[in-house]
Protein backbone atom coordinates (compact mmCIF):
# COMPACT_ATOMS: atom_id res chain seq x y z
CA UNK A 1 0.00 0.00 0.00
CA UNK A 2 1.27 3.45 -0.86
CA UNK A 3 0.48 6.23 1.54
CA UNK A 4 1.20 9.90 1.00
CA UNK A 5 3.81 9.71 3.73
CA UNK A 6 5.87 7.01 2.04
CA UNK A 7 5.64 8.86 -1.28
CA UNK A 8 6.95 12.01 0.33
CA UNK A 9 9.69 10.07 2.05
CA UNK A 10 10.63 8.55 -1.27
CA UNK A 11 10.85 11.97 -2.94
CA UNK A 12 12.83 13.40 -0.04
CA UNK A 13 15.28 10.52 -0.26
CA UNK A 14 15.66 11.02 -3.99
CA UNK A 15 16.28 14.75 -3.53
CA UNK A 16 18.86 14.07 -0.80
CA UNK A 17 20.70 11.60 -3.01
CA UNK A 18 20.75 14.11 -5.87
CA UNK A 19 22.09 16.83 -3.61
CA UNK A 20 24.76 14.51 -2.25
CA UNK A 21 25.84 13.51 -5.74
CA UNK A 22 26.09 17.16 -6.77
CA UNK A 23 28.11 18.11 -3.70
CA UNK A 24 30.51 15.19 -3.98
CA UNK A 25 31.00 15.88 -7.70
CA UNK A 26 32.03 19.41 -6.80
CA UNK A 27 34.31 18.66 -3.88
CA UNK A 28 36.12 15.57 -5.14
CA UNK A 29 37.74 17.59 -7.86
CA UNK A 30 40.46 19.98 -6.93
CA UNK A 31 40.42 22.98 -9.18
CA UNK A 32 43.43 25.07 -10.08
CA UNK A 33 43.13 28.27 -12.07
CA UNK A 34 46.20 30.15 -13.15
CA UNK A 35 47.05 33.02 -15.43
CA UNK A 36 50.52 33.78 -16.61
CA UNK A 37 52.14 35.59 -19.49
CA UNK A 38 54.17 33.67 -22.05
CA UNK A 39 54.78 33.71 -25.81
CA UNK A 40 53.77 37.37 -25.83
CA UNK A 41 50.27 36.64 -24.66
CA UNK A 42 48.09 35.81 -21.67
CA UNK A 43 47.96 32.11 -20.83
CA UNK A 44 45.01 30.82 -18.81
CA UNK A 45 44.85 27.31 -17.44
CA UNK A 46 42.05 25.70 -15.50
CA UNK A 47 42.66 22.15 -14.29
CA UNK A 48 40.52 19.73 -12.31
CA UNK A 49 42.16 16.75 -10.65
CA UNK A 50 44.43 15.53 -7.92
CA UNK A 51 47.78 16.39 -9.51
CA UNK A 52 46.57 19.73 -10.79
CA UNK A 53 49.12 21.98 -9.06
CA UNK A 54 52.17 20.02 -10.20
CA UNK A 55 50.77 19.59 -13.69
CA UNK A 56 50.16 23.31 -14.17
CA UNK A 57 53.69 24.10 -13.03
CA UNK A 58 55.10 21.72 -15.64
CA UNK A 59 52.90 23.22 -18.34
CA UNK A 60 54.26 26.72 -17.77
CA UNK A 61 57.83 25.42 -17.85
CA UNK A 62 57.11 23.76 -21.19
CA UNK A 63 55.48 26.84 -22.71
CA UNK A 64 58.47 28.96 -21.72
CA UNK A 65 60.82 26.39 -23.23
CA UNK A 66 58.90 26.51 -26.53
CA UNK A 67 59.01 30.32 -26.45
CA UNK A 68 62.79 30.26 -25.96
CA UNK A 69 63.10 28.02 -29.04
CA UNK A 70 60.59 29.65 -31.34
CA UNK A 71 60.20 33.28 -30.27
CA UNK A 72 61.08 35.58 -33.16
CA UNK A 73 62.00 38.39 -30.75
CA UNK A 74 64.22 36.23 -28.56
CA UNK A 75 67.88 36.77 -29.37
CA UNK A 76 69.20 33.21 -29.35
CA UNK A 77 66.05 31.26 -30.22
CA UNK A 78 66.24 28.71 -33.03
CA UNK A 79 64.09 31.02 -35.12
CA UNK A 80 66.44 33.99 -34.61
CA UNK A 81 69.44 31.84 -35.45
CA UNK A 82 67.80 30.53 -38.63
CA UNK A 83 66.93 34.10 -39.67
CA UNK A 84 70.41 35.43 -38.91
CA UNK A 85 72.02 32.68 -40.98
CA UNK A 86 69.61 32.94 -43.93
CA UNK A 87 71.49 32.55 -47.21
CA UNK A 88 74.69 31.81 -45.26
CA UNK A 89 74.49 28.45 -43.58
CA UNK A 90 72.12 25.78 -42.26
CA UNK A 91 71.35 25.90 -38.55
CA UNK A 92 71.11 22.98 -36.18
CA UNK A 93 67.83 23.20 -34.27
CA UNK A 94 65.87 21.48 -31.54
CA UNK A 95 63.66 18.52 -32.58
CA UNK A 96 60.60 20.52 -31.56
CA UNK A 97 61.48 23.41 -33.87
CA UNK A 98 62.04 20.93 -36.68
CA UNK A 99 58.63 19.35 -36.09
CA UNK A 100 56.83 22.70 -36.09
CA UNK A 101 58.68 23.74 -39.28
CA UNK A 102 57.69 20.52 -41.02
CA UNK A 103 54.08 21.08 -40.03
CA UNK A 104 54.29 24.68 -41.26
CA UNK A 105 55.59 23.63 -44.66
CA UNK A 106 52.87 20.98 -44.85
CA UNK A 107 50.22 23.66 -44.39
CA UNK A 108 51.93 25.93 -46.91
CA UNK A 109 51.52 23.17 -49.49
CA UNK A 110 47.94 22.47 -48.42
CA UNK A 111 46.94 26.14 -48.68
CA UNK A 112 48.61 26.79 -52.07
CA UNK A 113 51.26 28.87 -50.37
CA UNK A 114 48.84 31.18 -48.55
CA UNK A 115 49.96 30.04 -45.09
CA UNK A 116 53.68 30.76 -45.19
CA UNK A 117 56.05 31.01 -42.22
CA UNK A 118 58.60 32.79 -44.40
CA UNK A 119 56.30 35.84 -44.24
CA UNK A 120 58.51 37.39 -41.52
CA UNK A 121 60.17 40.16 -43.63
CA UNK A 122 56.69 41.37 -44.58
CA UNK A 123 55.46 41.19 -40.98
CA UNK A 124 58.45 43.29 -39.97
CA UNK A 125 57.80 45.83 -42.73
CA UNK A 126 54.14 46.35 -41.82
CA UNK A 127 54.71 46.02 -38.07
CA UNK A 128 50.95 46.11 -37.49
CA UNK A 129 49.92 46.54 -33.89
CA UNK A 130 53.30 47.83 -32.78
CA UNK A 131 53.97 51.00 -34.71
CA UNK A 132 52.18 54.09 -33.52
CA UNK A 133 51.93 56.10 -36.72
CA UNK A 134 50.09 53.44 -38.77
CA UNK A 135 51.99 53.99 -41.98
CA UNK A 136 51.16 52.02 -45.08
CA UNK A 137 54.51 50.91 -46.45
CA UNK A 138 55.80 52.06 -49.80
CA UNK A 139 54.42 49.94 -52.66
CA UNK A 140 57.84 49.46 -54.19
CA UNK A 141 59.24 48.25 -50.90
CA UNK A 142 56.40 45.71 -50.54
CA UNK A 143 57.15 44.36 -54.03
CA UNK A 144 60.84 44.05 -53.26
CA UNK A 145 60.19 42.13 -50.06
CA UNK A 146 57.78 39.75 -51.80
CA UNK A 147 60.88 38.48 -53.59
CA UNK A 148 62.25 36.91 -50.41
CA UNK A 149 59.04 35.23 -49.42
CA UNK A 150 58.41 31.62 -50.31
CA UNK A 151 58.29 28.43 -48.29
CA UNK A 152 59.84 26.59 -51.26
CA UNK A 153 63.17 28.12 -50.28
CA UNK A 154 63.12 26.56 -46.83
CA UNK A 155 65.36 23.52 -46.64
CA UNK A 156 64.64 21.03 -43.89
CA UNK A 157 67.04 18.15 -43.22
CA UNK A 158 65.19 15.84 -40.87
CA UNK A 159 68.05 13.42 -40.14
CA UNK A 160 70.56 16.16 -39.38
CA UNK A 161 67.90 18.26 -37.60
CA UNK A 162 69.01 21.24 -39.63
CA UNK A 163 67.12 24.11 -41.25
CA UNK A 164 68.35 26.46 -43.96
CA UNK A 165 66.76 29.47 -45.60
CA UNK A 166 68.22 29.65 -49.10
CA UNK A 167 67.93 33.39 -49.73
CA UNK A 168 69.87 35.99 -47.76
CA UNK A 169 67.01 38.29 -46.77
CA UNK A 170 64.58 35.54 -45.89
CA UNK A 171 63.13 35.13 -42.43
CA UNK A 172 60.62 32.94 -40.65
CA UNK A 173 58.00 33.74 -38.04
CA UNK A 174 56.25 30.86 -36.28
CA UNK A 175 53.63 33.18 -34.75
CA UNK A 176 50.88 31.47 -36.74
CA UNK A 177 51.63 27.98 -35.49
CA UNK A 178 53.87 27.87 -32.39
CA UNK A 179 51.05 28.68 -29.95
CA UNK A 180 49.14 25.74 -31.35
CA UNK A 181 52.11 23.47 -30.80
CA UNK A 182 52.49 24.80 -27.24
CA UNK A 183 48.81 24.13 -26.50
CA UNK A 184 49.21 20.53 -27.71
CA UNK A 185 52.27 20.04 -25.53
CA UNK A 186 50.45 21.56 -22.56
CA UNK A 187 47.55 19.15 -23.06
CA UNK A 188 49.96 16.23 -23.35
CA UNK A 189 51.59 17.11 -20.04
CA UNK A 190 48.24 17.43 -18.28
CA UNK A 191 47.03 14.09 -19.66
CA UNK A 192 50.29 12.39 -18.62
CA UNK A 193 49.63 13.65 -15.09
CA UNK A 194 46.29 11.91 -15.16
CA UNK A 195 44.20 15.04 -15.64
CA UNK A 196 40.80 14.25 -17.15
CA UNK A 197 39.35 17.74 -17.30
CA UNK A 198 41.15 20.96 -18.21
CA UNK A 199 40.84 24.21 -20.13
CA UNK A 200 43.87 25.85 -21.73
CA UNK A 201 43.90 29.23 -23.46
CA UNK A 202 47.09 30.51 -25.03
CA UNK A 203 46.06 33.98 -26.07
CA UNK A 204 42.73 32.75 -27.40
CA UNK A 205 44.07 29.46 -28.78
CA UNK A 206 41.91 27.05 -26.85
CA UNK A 207 42.41 23.41 -25.97
CA UNK A 208 40.00 21.51 -23.76
CA UNK A 209 40.65 18.12 -22.22
CA UNK A 210 37.65 15.90 -21.62
CA UNK A 211 34.40 17.50 -20.53
CA UNK A 212 33.78 19.92 -17.68
CA UNK A 213 33.98 18.56 -14.15
CA UNK A 214 30.19 18.19 -14.11
CA UNK A 215 30.34 16.07 -17.25
CA UNK A 216 28.86 18.65 -19.63
CA UNK A 217 30.77 19.80 -22.73
CA UNK A 218 32.86 22.98 -22.64
CA UNK A 219 31.12 26.01 -24.09
CA UNK A 220 33.54 28.02 -26.15
CA UNK A 221 32.58 31.45 -27.39
CA UNK A 222 33.80 32.83 -30.70
CA UNK A 223 34.93 36.43 -30.30
CA UNK A 224 32.56 39.00 -31.85
CA UNK A 225 34.79 40.42 -34.62
CA UNK A 226 33.46 43.98 -34.29
CA UNK A 227 33.09 44.37 -30.53
CA UNK A 228 35.60 44.57 -27.67
CA UNK A 229 37.30 41.46 -26.42
CA UNK A 230 34.94 39.30 -24.39
CA UNK A 231 31.85 39.80 -26.56
CA UNK A 232 30.74 36.63 -28.25
CA UNK A 233 29.29 36.08 -31.73
CA UNK A 234 28.56 32.37 -31.41
CA UNK A 235 29.06 29.46 -29.06
CA UNK A 236 30.23 25.96 -29.86
CA UNK A 237 30.22 23.01 -27.47
CA UNK A 238 33.29 20.77 -27.52
CA UNK A 239 35.09 17.97 -25.69
CA UNK A 240 38.74 16.99 -26.21
CA UNK A 241 39.22 19.56 -28.95
CA UNK A 242 41.20 22.62 -29.83
CA UNK A 243 39.40 25.77 -30.98
CA UNK A 244 41.48 28.46 -32.67
CA UNK A 245 40.29 31.69 -34.30
CA UNK A 246 42.04 34.05 -36.69
CA UNK A 247 40.48 37.43 -37.28
CA UNK A 248 41.07 40.85 -38.76
CA UNK A 249 40.26 42.53 -35.43
CA UNK A 250 43.17 41.47 -33.25
CA UNK A 251 45.81 43.87 -34.52
CA UNK A 252 44.91 46.44 -37.14
CA UNK A 253 44.71 50.07 -38.07
CA UNK A 254 42.27 51.89 -40.31
CA UNK A 255 43.26 54.13 -43.16
CA UNK A 256 41.16 55.46 -46.04
CA UNK A 257 38.19 53.33 -44.98
CA UNK A 258 40.29 50.17 -45.17
CA UNK A 259 41.19 47.87 -42.32
CA UNK A 260 44.89 47.05 -42.35
CA UNK A 261 45.08 43.93 -40.21
CA UNK A 262 47.89 41.57 -39.25
CA UNK A 263 47.09 38.58 -41.48
CA UNK A 264 49.21 39.30 -44.52
CA UNK A 265 48.79 37.67 -47.91
CA UNK A 266 52.15 36.37 -49.21
CA UNK A 267 50.96 36.78 -52.82
CA UNK A 268 50.02 40.47 -52.66
CA UNK A 269 52.12 41.67 -49.73
CA UNK A 270 49.01 43.37 -48.25
CA UNK A 271 46.56 42.35 -45.52
CA UNK A 272 44.29 39.57 -46.80
CA UNK A 273 40.94 41.03 -47.86
CA UNK A 274 39.18 37.81 -48.76
CA UNK A 275 35.68 38.44 -47.43
CA UNK A 276 36.58 36.61 -44.25
CA UNK A 277 36.62 38.58 -41.01
CA UNK A 278 36.91 35.65 -38.61
CA UNK A 279 37.89 32.03 -39.17
CA UNK A 280 37.64 29.42 -36.43
CA UNK A 281 38.88 25.85 -36.70
CA UNK A 282 37.91 23.02 -34.36
CA UNK A 283 40.34 20.10 -34.50
CA UNK A 284 41.88 17.34 -32.40
CA UNK A 285 45.22 19.10 -32.33
CA UNK A 286 45.87 22.76 -31.76
CA UNK A 287 48.84 22.95 -34.13
CA UNK A 288 46.47 21.96 -36.95
CA UNK A 289 43.69 24.29 -35.79
CA UNK A 290 46.18 27.19 -35.50
CA UNK A 291 47.70 26.79 -38.97
CA UNK A 292 44.32 26.03 -40.55
CA UNK A 293 42.48 29.01 -39.08
CA UNK A 294 45.07 31.33 -40.63
CA UNK A 295 45.00 29.29 -43.86
CA UNK A 296 41.24 29.51 -44.33
CA UNK A 297 41.23 33.19 -43.43
CA UNK A 298 43.75 33.71 -46.25
CA UNK A 299 41.91 31.46 -48.69
CA UNK A 300 38.57 33.17 -48.07
CA UNK A 301 35.21 31.70 -47.00
CA UNK A 302 34.54 29.58 -50.11
CA UNK A 303 37.93 27.96 -50.67
CA UNK A 304 38.57 27.80 -46.94
CA UNK A 305 35.43 25.81 -46.31
CA UNK A 306 36.25 23.47 -49.19
CA UNK A 307 39.66 22.76 -47.66
CA UNK A 308 38.09 21.92 -44.30
CA UNK A 309 35.40 19.68 -45.80
CA UNK A 310 38.12 17.51 -47.28
CA UNK A 311 39.71 16.86 -43.88
CA UNK A 312 38.70 14.32 -41.24
CA UNK A 313 37.74 15.42 -37.72
CA UNK A 314 38.29 19.05 -38.64
CA UNK A 315 35.53 21.65 -38.65
CA UNK A 316 35.26 25.38 -39.22
CA UNK A 317 33.13 28.39 -38.35
CA UNK A 318 33.66 31.32 -40.69
CA UNK A 319 32.23 34.84 -40.42
CA UNK A 320 32.16 36.74 -43.70
CA UNK A 321 32.00 40.49 -44.22
CA UNK A 322 28.21 40.34 -44.65
CA UNK A 323 28.10 39.20 -41.02
CA UNK A 324 26.98 35.74 -42.09
CA UNK A 325 28.20 32.69 -40.21
CA UNK A 326 29.23 29.72 -42.35
CA UNK A 327 29.61 26.36 -40.64
CA UNK A 328 31.25 23.18 -41.97
CA UNK A 329 29.08 20.06 -42.30
CA UNK A 330 30.27 18.38 -39.10
CA UNK A 331 29.20 21.35 -36.97
CA UNK A 332 25.77 21.90 -38.54
CA UNK A 333 23.27 22.37 -35.73
CA UNK A 334 26.02 22.55 -33.11
CA UNK A 335 26.87 26.23 -33.35
CA UNK A 336 24.63 28.68 -31.54
CA UNK A 337 24.61 32.28 -32.71
CA UNK A 338 24.42 34.45 -29.61
CA UNK A 339 24.61 37.93 -31.12
CA UNK A 340 21.87 39.60 -33.15
CA UNK A 341 24.53 41.04 -35.43
CA UNK A 342 24.99 37.71 -37.19
CA UNK A 343 22.88 35.17 -39.00
CA UNK A 344 23.60 31.59 -39.95
CA UNK A 345 24.06 31.01 -43.65
CA UNK B 1 -4.94 8.12 -7.94
CA UNK B 2 -4.64 8.32 -4.18
CA UNK B 3 -4.67 11.58 -2.34
CA UNK B 4 -1.04 11.08 -1.30
CA UNK B 5 0.05 10.60 -4.90
CA UNK B 6 -1.57 13.86 -5.89
CA UNK B 7 0.22 15.69 -3.06
CA UNK B 8 3.47 14.05 -4.12
CA UNK B 9 2.97 15.09 -7.74
CA UNK B 10 2.22 18.65 -6.73
CA UNK B 11 5.32 18.72 -4.57
CA UNK B 12 7.46 17.40 -7.43
CA UNK B 13 5.99 19.99 -9.80
CA UNK B 14 6.64 22.80 -7.34
CA UNK B 15 10.20 21.58 -6.76
CA UNK B 16 10.95 21.36 -10.49
CA UNK B 17 9.44 24.73 -11.30
CA UNK B 18 11.23 26.52 -8.48
CA UNK B 19 14.56 24.87 -9.34
CA UNK B 20 14.05 25.91 -12.95
CA UNK B 21 13.20 29.48 -11.97
CA UNK B 22 16.13 29.79 -9.60
CA UNK B 23 18.72 28.55 -12.10
CA UNK B 24 17.19 30.67 -14.83
CA UNK B 25 17.17 33.81 -12.75
CA UNK B 26 20.79 33.23 -11.76
CA UNK B 27 21.87 32.62 -15.34
CA UNK B 28 19.97 35.50 -16.89
CA UNK B 29 21.73 37.97 -14.63
CA UNK B 30 24.03 39.68 -17.10
CA UNK B 31 24.73 42.93 -15.36
CA UNK B 32 28.32 43.99 -14.78
CA UNK B 33 28.85 43.23 -11.12
CA UNK B 34 32.56 43.25 -10.43
CA UNK B 35 35.77 44.37 -12.00
CA UNK B 36 38.82 42.25 -11.39
CA UNK B 37 42.31 43.64 -11.88
CA UNK B 38 45.25 41.26 -12.18
CA UNK B 39 48.91 42.12 -12.51
CA UNK B 40 51.23 39.41 -13.83
CA UNK B 41 48.54 36.80 -13.21
CA UNK B 42 47.98 37.78 -9.59
CA UNK B 43 44.81 39.40 -8.29
CA UNK B 44 45.51 43.06 -7.61
CA UNK B 45 42.06 44.35 -6.79
CA UNK B 46 38.42 43.45 -7.10
CA UNK B 47 35.70 46.09 -6.92
CA UNK B 48 31.93 45.97 -6.81
CA UNK B 49 30.65 47.88 -9.84
CA UNK B 50 27.09 48.00 -8.49
CA UNK B 51 28.00 50.79 -6.07
CA UNK B 52 26.17 54.02 -6.79
CA UNK B 53 28.22 57.05 -7.85
CA UNK B 54 31.36 54.98 -8.03
CA UNK B 55 34.29 56.96 -9.32
CA UNK B 56 37.73 55.71 -8.62
CA UNK B 57 41.16 55.93 -10.14
CA UNK B 58 43.72 53.26 -9.40
CA UNK B 59 47.35 53.77 -10.25
CA UNK B 60 49.29 50.57 -10.70
CA UNK B 61 52.99 51.27 -10.52
CA UNK B 62 55.24 48.26 -10.83
CA UNK B 63 58.82 48.00 -9.57
CA UNK B 64 60.25 48.25 -13.08
CA UNK B 65 58.49 51.56 -13.75
CA UNK B 66 55.49 50.18 -15.64
CA UNK B 67 52.45 52.32 -15.00
CA UNK B 68 48.75 51.82 -15.75
CA UNK B 69 46.09 54.20 -14.54
CA UNK B 70 42.72 52.52 -14.29
CA UNK B 71 39.47 54.39 -14.04
CA UNK B 72 36.43 52.73 -12.55
CA UNK B 73 32.85 54.01 -12.53
CA UNK B 74 29.51 52.44 -11.72
CA UNK B 75 29.15 49.53 -14.15
CA UNK B 76 32.27 50.15 -16.19
CA UNK B 77 36.05 50.38 -16.23
CA UNK B 78 38.92 51.35 -18.53
CA UNK B 79 42.63 51.93 -18.71
CA UNK B 80 42.91 55.71 -18.78
CA UNK B 81 46.63 56.05 -19.18
CA UNK B 82 49.58 53.72 -19.56
CA UNK B 83 53.25 53.97 -20.37
CA UNK B 84 53.32 50.81 -22.46
CA UNK B 85 54.67 51.19 -26.01
CA UNK B 86 51.52 50.27 -27.96
CA UNK B 87 48.73 51.68 -25.74
CA UNK B 88 46.35 49.00 -27.01
CA UNK B 89 44.90 48.95 -23.50
CA UNK B 90 44.07 52.66 -23.54
CA UNK B 91 42.58 52.45 -27.03
CA UNK B 92 40.28 49.62 -26.00
CA UNK B 93 38.27 52.20 -24.05
CA UNK B 94 35.48 51.48 -21.60
CA UNK B 95 34.31 47.92 -20.96
CA UNK B 96 30.95 47.30 -19.33
CA UNK B 97 29.59 43.80 -19.94
CA UNK B 98 30.51 40.53 -18.24
CA UNK B 99 33.38 38.73 -19.92
CA UNK B 100 34.88 41.84 -21.49
CA UNK B 101 38.55 42.38 -20.80
CA UNK B 102 41.24 44.95 -21.36
CA UNK B 103 44.69 43.42 -21.67
CA UNK B 104 47.90 45.41 -21.41
CA UNK B 105 50.36 42.79 -22.59
CA UNK B 106 53.57 44.78 -22.15
CA UNK B 107 52.71 45.63 -18.53
CA UNK B 108 50.93 42.32 -17.84
CA UNK B 109 47.85 44.09 -16.53
CA UNK B 110 44.39 42.66 -17.15
CA UNK B 111 41.05 44.14 -16.18
CA UNK B 112 37.96 42.01 -16.52
CA UNK B 113 34.26 42.56 -15.96
CA UNK B 114 32.57 39.77 -14.08
CA UNK B 115 28.83 39.11 -13.96
CA UNK B 116 26.82 36.98 -11.57
CA UNK B 117 27.44 33.97 -13.73
CA UNK B 118 29.20 33.49 -17.00
CA UNK B 119 27.53 31.07 -19.33
CA UNK B 120 30.58 30.30 -21.43
CA UNK B 121 33.85 28.69 -20.36
CA UNK B 122 36.24 30.55 -22.61
CA UNK B 123 36.59 32.67 -25.73
CA UNK B 124 38.51 31.87 -28.86
CA UNK B 125 39.93 35.03 -30.43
Amino acid sequence: MRSSRSSIMFILAAVMILIMITISACTNQKQIKRQDFAMGTAVDIEVYGVNAEKAVQKVFEKINEIDRLMGVNIQDSDVSKINKMSGISPVKVDRQTLYVMQKAVHYSQLSDGKFDVSIQPLVELWDIGHQKDNDIPDEQKVKEILGYIGYQDIEIDEDGCVIFLKKRDMGIDLGGIAKGYAADEAAKILKDQGIKSAFISLGGNIFVIGSKSDGSPWKIGIQHPRKPRGNVAAVVEVEDKSVVTSGDYERFFKSGGKRYHHILDPDTGYPAWTGCISATVVADRSIDADALSTSIFLLGPQKGLELIENMDNTEAIIINDNMEVLVSSGLKGKVKITSEDFKLK
Amino acid sequence: MKKGDIIALILIAVAIISAFLITNLLNKEKSPDFVEITVDGKLYDKLDLRQQDLKKTIKIQQDDGKINIIEIETGRARVKEANCPDEVCVNTGWIDSPGETVVCLPNKVVIKIIGESEDIDGISY
